[in-house]
């Protein structure tokens, strides 16, 4: 079967399930795709394929016996290096854990596993989910197959190349200050930052307690809700884990918006920062694009994004630094240069100013949900540019901090990174949908009329050669 | 016992091993934070995360 590698990982799990496509060669052909190209890419720092195709044989075995499958069995994926796997080193993409093996696996890997999914390998990532793009390191930074020369977007780096390039339908990444959305953006991908609490956290290295969340990069809407679906629900041993009950996240016909209200923000990216021409010119056609599907569209305005910006940072770099602290003390010769320099402000707060930032934090989570008295979701602009050159450090610097999501680690609300197309260049450009706290059914439902109607997501990266 | 603090008011310790320039570029970026961080809270505004005993005593 031809095209294995843009197959999505729900199409794929039936055609398993039915006996038309087997799991070995599926698993087979991605491996043998990322044994042709990622070596340009640098998005997996560890890939097992023997265990990957031991796992596929017995994938293949179950279905021919007739046993129950669960929703991912037999479709490969992959993890973001943070996350814990048994057996595995846990590198976090640093020195500092190059030794750590993991004597369990963390909640997602285990909840991925037991629906069926493969997984090949683990992935790239900027040092403990903060200081990257670095050169510094004992692995390269991964890079975008749009453009091997730009960024993939960070943190959640390999997760975002690897599921552009074709390697695997579905990665995890991890989103404290935007990980996974910002990736989703640079590489044309949905990306899925849920409820605060709705995915457990137990088995991933932690960048900020009460900031971090987990979740899935896929190519599609629809693979994206299968993942999260797999993924989310309670676990007691995550203290911040949420007891909501996990909803059908994907709607049976998603192709109307009548009557949904849309709250539109626009001062993020043209009075708080400018974006590029090129982005908001996609994002105003995404926007006309929800009113022709039925939506009533209404400008909002919120607090500046310096305001979440600044909550965001002294929360994350505080508990970041209570994390590092010994580490920083006894081997911060081991530290690449760029995460050291990120951490290092977090030395300077005081304790006041930790607990000042979380009671604003609650303040600013009770008036940005307020707004849904009024509306049912909101749009926002992603990234303020598409991907960036990876070997410029200034250039790289420079965009740290342009973008719009830390206003949904702070807030906690569902947070959907949707493409929008490309810019003149062929470089993929992004918004975000964002819902009531629980409710990322509808984030999916918005988006999934979009993707339809909008077409970008047949486009995908050419990474050269021929075949598979 | 507080951890003393360098000139630049990070931990003295950590400013000696990065040096007085980056230990103050970093207070810089921490103050420039805090100022535009809006503080400006009610006397009873509650942070958003309060120690919870129960789950903490469930974890142990």
């Amino acid at each position: 079967m031809s095209g294995l590698e843009w197959l999505d990982a729900g199409e794929a799990a039936r055609l398993i399930a039915s006996r038309r496509l087997s799991p070995v060669e599926y698993t087979r052909a991605l491996l043998d795709r990322i044994e042709r190209h990622d070596g340009t890419l640098d998005s997996f720092i560890e890939l097992r394929p023997e265990r990957a195709l031991d796992a596929a044989r017995a994938a293949e075995d179950a279905v021919m016996s007739g046993a129950a499958l669960g929703p991912l069995h037999g479709v490969p994926y992959a993890l973001k290096d943070i996350i814990d796997v048994e057996g595995w080193p846990t590198t976090a993409h640093s020195r500092l854990l190059d030794s750590a093996v993991a004597r369990r696996d963390a909640e997602v890997a285990a909840r991925l596993g037991a629906a069926g999914g493969i997984l090949l390998g683990k992935l790239s990532t900027h040092e403990f989910a903060l200081g990257g793009p670095s050169f510094d390191l004992p692995w390269p930074p991964a890079r975008n197959p749009w453009d091997r020369t730009r960024s993939p977007g960070g943190s959640s780096s390999g997760s975002g190349a690897a599921v552009a390039a074709g390697f695997v339908p579905i990665a995890l990444g991890t989103d404290t200050g935007g990980s996974v959305r910002n990736p989703a953006s640079m590489n044309g991908l949905f990306g899925m930052k849920a409820t605060y609490g709705r995915v457990s956290r137990r088995g991933v290295v932690p960048l900020s307690f009460s900031l971090d969340h987990i979740g899935p990069l896929t190519r599609s809407v629809a693979d994206n809700a299968l993942a999260l679906s797999v993924i989310a629900g309670h676990d007691p041993a995550d203290p911040g884990s949420s007891g909501e009950p996990v909803p059908e996240f994907m709607p049976a016909a998603a192709t109307n918006l009548a009557g949904v209200r849309i709250g539109v923000i626009r001062h993020f990216h043209l009075r708080d920062l400018t974006a590029d021409p090129e982005m908001t010119a996609a994002f105003e056609a995404a926007v006309g694009l929800l009113a022709t599907l039925g939506a009533e569209i209404r400008e909002i305005e919120v607090r500046p994004l310096a305001e979440y910006a600044a909550c965001n940072r002294v929360i994350l770099l505080c508990e970041a630094c209570a994390i590092h602290e010994m580490w920083m003390k006894e081997r911060p010769g081991d530290y690449g240069r760029l995460l050291l320099e990120r951490l290092l402000p977090g030395l300077a707060f005081s304790g006041v100013d930790y607990v000042q930032a979380t009671r604003t934090r609650a303040r600013l989570a009770a008036e940005f949900n307020g707004l849904f008295d009024d509306i049912d979701a909101v749009v926002a602009i992603n990234n303020m540019e598409p991907a960036f050159p990876i070997e410029e450090p200034e250039v790289a610097e420079y965009h740290y901090s342009r973008h719009a999501r830390t206003p949904f680690n702070v807030t906690g609300n569902p947070a959907l990174a949707v493409p929008t197309g490309f810019s003149s260049l062929g470089l993929p450009l992004s918004m975000q949908v964002i819902t009531r706290l629980f409710d990322e059914a509808l984030a999916y439902r918005i988006a999934a009329a979009h993707e339809a109607a909008a077409g970008w997501t047949a486009r995908h990266p050419d990474l050269g050669g021929t075949g598979t | 016992m507080t951890e003393p603090r360098g000139a630049s008011g990070l931990p003295a310790r950590i400013e000696k091993i990065v040096g007085r320039e980056r230990a103050d570029a970093a207070a810089d970026a921490a103050r420039r934070t805090v100022e535009t961080m809006d503080r400006d809270n009610a006397w009873y505004q509650e942070p958003a995360h309060v120690f919870r005993p129960l789950t903490v005593t469930r974890l142990a």
